[in-house]
């Protein structure tokens, strides 16, 4: 098993960050954010080491959506199906707390709770499935108390919030 | 068109993608036009991105809306999202543990092996959440 940390934009390959050792039970902090119009840093941070490392971009989004997922890849060409999906590797619990998200102006960022709806706002909470479509294979909990983290669990039963 | 291309070999290739950003797009939005392509491991193949989307939603699944929220089911996504076709979203962050592979899935065919995004922020193009078809590890 082995651990990166990588920046991407889809639908190309990540990139992962050199330098940037990654370690089970280590904290990381990760930010999308735009700094001018049109211009896009990323930035994964371990705080647990204090090293960081990202890049930034001339990109243009639609600004449509903001989340934070526990995820399994793709990992065939062509990604057509989700037979192309690796299968989930079984982990602890992960916690994501705290996230937050802006609307302000780029380069002006106003925090606030990830899972708070802004106006105009709606909240998804997403289950992980089987290929079939059949079991949930991962499930986030409730949000915390303060509406910015939950917890993702292997499996189809949804773990307790987090202590806010 | 790239997209993630590191296959898995043997049923002990199991690696875990522990920190992952995602500034999300289709093709046009993600051309070296509008910005530069990552330089990952990748594959050439021909998937269309804005067709096939980063959303794998299995067959029948389900959504529903209750207290505000509204529950998807997706094939390769667990977490959270909100979405705004306004175009509201300038930034996100959030900070999590590494978590630790606790079992390695045993397959020889590939591809093979499990993988895991431990999470990906992401202000994305996308109108709804739309679980990445990327980042094979």
């Amino acid at each position: 098993v082995s651990y990166d940390a990588w920046t991407e934009i889809l639908p190309a390959a990540e990139a992962v960050i050199p330098g940037l050792a990654i370690h089970p039970g280590n904290t990381i902090k990760t930010t999308v954010k735009e700094t001018s119009a049109g211009v896009w840093k990323m930035t994964v941070q371990d705080v647990t080491t204090g090293k960081s490392g990202g890049r930034t971009v001339h990109y243009s989004s639609s600004g449509a959506s903001a989340e934070a997922i526990h995820e399994r890849p793709c990992i065939a060409d062509g990604c057509t199906s989700t037979s192309d999906l690796a299968a989930l590797a079984k982990t602890n619990n992960v916690t994501f707390d705290p996230g937050e998200l802006s609307n302000a102006a780029a380069g002006a960022p106003a925090w606030r709770a990830l899972l708070k709806v802004v106006p105009g706002g709606t909240l998804n909470e997403i289950a992980m499935t089987n290929n079939a479509g059949t079991a949930v294979i991962a499930a986030p909990s409730k949000a915390d108390s303060d509406a910015d983290g939950f917890t993702v669990a292997y499996g189809s039963k949804s773990p307790a919030a987090p202590k806010s | 068109m790239q997209v993630r291309g590191r296959l898995l070999g043997g049923g002990e290739a199991v690696v875990l993608a522990s920190a992952a950003l995602v500034l999300g797009g289709g093709a046009a939005s993600a051309s070296p036009a509008s910005g530069p392509a990552a330089s990952g491991p990748a594959a050439t193949a021909g998937r269309p991105g804005p067709a096939v989307g980063r959303m794998l939603r299995a067959p029948g699944t389900t959504e529903r809306t209750i207290s505000g929220t509204t529950q998807l089911e997706s094939a390769n996504w667990s977490g959270y999202a909100q979405d705004d076709s306004n175009g509201t979203y300038k930034a996100v962050e959030d900070t999590w543990k590494v978590p630790t592979v606790t079992k390695v899935a045993g397959t020889s065919t590939p591809p093979t092996g499990s993988a895991s995004a431990a999470s990906a922020t992401a202000v994305s193009s996308r109108p709804e959440p739309r679980p990445t078809t990327s980042a094979a590890r």
